[in-house]
Parts: C-alpha cells; sequence; structure tokens
C-alpha cells in the first residue's frame, strides 16, 4: 500500500519537509515558496510583463492565475492583488484571450516581489487563529 | 448523477469517439500506451472494442490527457513524471460534461481542504506545548491510491476512453477503478484516508503501546531522523485562538492520499 521509493525520501523524519508544494520548517516555524518554484514562477510573471499589452491567451493566464493563487493562499495580503487578474482570466475565457493593460503589468511587478516574500518565509504564527492582541469594536452607523 | 436523455447520450458519445483523445496524450504516445497496458494487465482496465459502445446503456467517452509533473524519488531528488488523466469536465453537444451531472450533495464532504491550515496549527501548538523539543515531519502516500477503490458501475460507463488515436486500433478502455478527473473521486477516497488518519491518531495513543516491541512493518525502510543545525534556534509560538489538543504523541492530518504527520523528538 505504501510507496516505498518515496517513504525512503519522505518518511524519514525531518525537521523541514514539502508539503503541498509548500516547504514547512518546524525548528523556524516558516512556510517557505521552493527556490525551483520560486525561478520558475518568476520567470512566467516576467514574460507575461514583456509581453505588455499582446494577446494572452485563456490558457497561459489561466496557469499563472492558478499559480498566483497557489502562493495567495499562504501568502495572505498578496490576495488583494489578483482582482485585476482574475477579471482578465474571466474575459479570456469569454473570448479565448484577452489583452493585458497597463494596471496588470503593475500588478504583476508586484507580483515578482511577492514570489521573493514567500521564498524567504511566511512565520506559522501569521497562518494560525491566534488570541487577539487588541480588540476594536466599531459600529457601522459611525 | 443528473440523468441525460438517451439522444443528449447518444449524440455525446459519437462526438466524444471523433474527438479522441487531447493533444497531450497523442503526444505522449508511447507513455500512454505503456500505461494503459500495464492498467489492462493489472485489471485496473477492461478493453472493448469502440464501435459497440453504443451497445452500454448510458456509454460515454471522455478524452485522455497527459499530465506532466513532477516526483520524488528515493534520493529526494525531483524527477519529471506523467500523469494519466480523464477529462471528465469536457463539455459536447449535450451542453453537460459528466463532472457536471453529478449531484455534490450525494458525496461526503471531504475535509482535505483545510487539511494544510490544521497541519500548520498542529506544528505551532506542539511548539506552544514543548518550547525546547524538536518537532519532526513526515510524510507518506498511498501508492496507486485511485487505483485500488472500484469504480462506480455508472461511472465506468460514463467515463470510457478511446484509443484510436493512441494505437490506431479500434479499442475502447473502460475504467474499472477512480480516474484522475473524476469529480466525486477525491470525496470517495478521502473516506478512506480519512478514516486511516483517525485510525493512525488513536493507535498512537494506545496504551500500553511500546514502539520498540510493536514495529510498525515499513519502519526498516525509514532511515535516521534529520535534524538542522543546533546553532538555529527554536521560533516561539504564539497563543493560538483554538486548541488541537496536541499531547507528547503529535498527530497526523490527511490529503487525499497524502498522509502528514507532526511529532516530537523523543530520543
Amino acid at each position: 500500500m505504501l510507496a516505498l521509493e518515496k517513504d525512503v525520501a519522505e518518511g524519514t523524519p525531518n525537521e523541514i519537509l514539502i508539503v503541498l508544494g509548500w516547504e514547512l520548517n518546524a525548528r523556524r516555524l516558516l512556510v517557505i515558496f521552493p527556490l525551483y518554484k520560486a525561478q520558475d514562477w518568476s520567470t512566467q510573471v516576467n514574460q507575461s510583463i514583456v509581453h505588455g499589452s499582446h494577446l494572452v491567451s485563456h490558457k497561459e493566464l489561466d496557469t499563472l492565475v492558478g499559480r498566483l493563487q497557489h502562493i495567495a493562499s499562504v501568502f495572505y495580503p498578496s490576495s488583494q492583488f489578483l482582482g485585476r487578474l482574475w477579471s482578465a482570466l474571466q474575459k479570456a475565457e469569454k473570448h479565448g484571450s484577452t489583452r493585458s493593460n497597463k494596471n496588470h503589468k503593475h500588478d504583476l511587478k508586484l507580483w515578482l516581489s511577492f514570489i521573493a516574500c514567500a521564498h524567504s518565509g511566511v512565520s506559522m504564527n501569521l497562518l494560525t487563529f491566534q488570541v487577539p492582541t487588541r480588540f476594536k469594536r466599531t459600529d457601522a452607523c459611525g | 448523477m443528473l440523468p441525460l436523455s438517451h439522444d443528449c447520450t447518444k449524440s455525446d458519445l459519437e462526438e466524444g469517439i471523433a474527438f479522441g483523445n487531447h493533444k497531450s496524450a497523442v503526444e505522449s504516445q508511447s507513455w500512454m500506451m505503456e500505461s494503459l497496458t500495464k492498467e489492462i494487465i493489472r485489471g485496473w482496465q477492461v478493453p472493448l472494442l469502440s464501435n459497440n459502445l453504443h451497445r452500454i446503456p448510458g456509454a460515454l467517452v471522455t478524452p485522455l490527457g497527459c499530465a506532466r509533473g513532477t516526483a520524488i524519488n528515493q534520493h529526494g531528488d525531483r524527477i519529471p513524471k506523467n500523469r494519466l488523466t480523464h477529462n471528465q469536465s469536457m463539455k459536447f453537444g449535450s451542453g453537460f460534461s459528466i463532472n457536471s451531472r453529478v449531484i455534490e450533495a450525494q458525496l461526503s464532504p471531504s475535509q482535505c481542504g483545510y487539511a494544510f491550515i490544521r497541519f500548520i496549527h498542529l506544528i505551532v501548538a506542539l511548539r506552544l506545548k514543548f518550547p525546547s523539543a524538536r518537532i519532526l515531519l513526515n510524510k507518506f502516500d498511498f501508492k496507486s491510491a485511485y487505483r485500488r477503490i472500484h469504480n462506480d458501475p455508472d461511472a465506468i460507463a460514463h467515463g470510457m476512453v478511446t484509443l484510436g488515436d493512441l494505437c490506431g486500433k479500434n479499442i475502447a478502455l473502460a475504467s474499472l477503478r477512480l480516474t484522475f478527473g473524476g469529480k466525486p473521486c477525491p470525496s470517495i477516497f478521502s473516506e478512506i484516508s480519512e478514516a486511516t488518519c483517525d485510525l493512525a491518531n488513536a493507535i498512537a495513543r494506545i496504551a500500553p503501546w511500546h514502539i520498540r516491541n510493536d514495529i510498525p512493518t515499513h519502519a526498516t525502510v525509514l532511515q535516521d531522523p534529520i535534524y538542522l543545525g543546533n546553532d538555529i534556534p527554536f521560533t516561539p509560538a504564539l497563543p493560538l485562538l483554538v486548541d488541537p489538543c496536541v499531547d507528547e504523541h503529535g498527530g497526523s492530518e490527511v490529503f487525499i492520499d497524502d498522509m502528514l504527520s507532526a511529532f516530537l523528538d523523543l530520543s
């Protein structure tokens, strides 16, 4: 029942383990985006920036947005900057392709730094539900 | 599954046979045929004549694809690996794919979507409770996981594939095992793997259970633990709002067929 070849590599107890595409460091409590992925995905983002206002196919954009969504699922602040790319993907789905604009380019440039941040590691403490240190209560009516 | 009219089924079957398989599968023809031959020999796929598929009630054909990814070898190196996929989200003339007809409400809710975040909570909770202990992680997965589960008879008829563009012969295959691409399959497999994970967590807490006497069958495969340098300090954990109820036995989580464990180094 066990995949023994993999078990030798991944079953050996280790303080570092790759889980679902993320490297977990149990000593430093870090979730790290692996180097080989960071390099590969940064190259793809760079290519999308260089292409500028060229037509982007739905398949190409779908892969890109899917990859960035993977990072956003752990590096939460970055998800704020996926909205315009999601809209572009919806357009591309309808028409088969879409033209990327200046805003997409700006977002992608920012995404290069998000990929670098994710590679340097996100603290596990930021990914858990913690006891709040401060409470603030507001009223929508002002 | 939601029913499909006889006429729609007939037209979708004809379109599916005419469409054949995806470019990714045709481009990896030799690997695909080798993989499918192995599946036939092991009884995971049944070969049929593709011009007789219309005689099977509810028969539908889906395109095969080949997903290129990576796997890990015994040295921990990443190596290229192809994966055979059934595109059951493909829509033909009826406008309904096989996956779109699946009644989600009848599937068991799968908890795997939260597995990663639960695992992170487990690690943080262990550090919080045992601040100066090393936490070790490991992972194992079920070999040929989806191939070990029998497919539903209706799903077998709905998810057949043709091999005309792969081997030039009039052959179709019926998948007796779960397919990579079938919407219900993660839920079906999770019913087994989540129960296995619960059992693993329970067994670890059975007292008296002496690991040195009752050695797990695969223990000899495992190597000595790998530690980071002692110069790297233990990062402290911040208090959690939730209580994952950790103890010195650690715990396991499961993501479909990946079993993840975090436990204390008691050596």
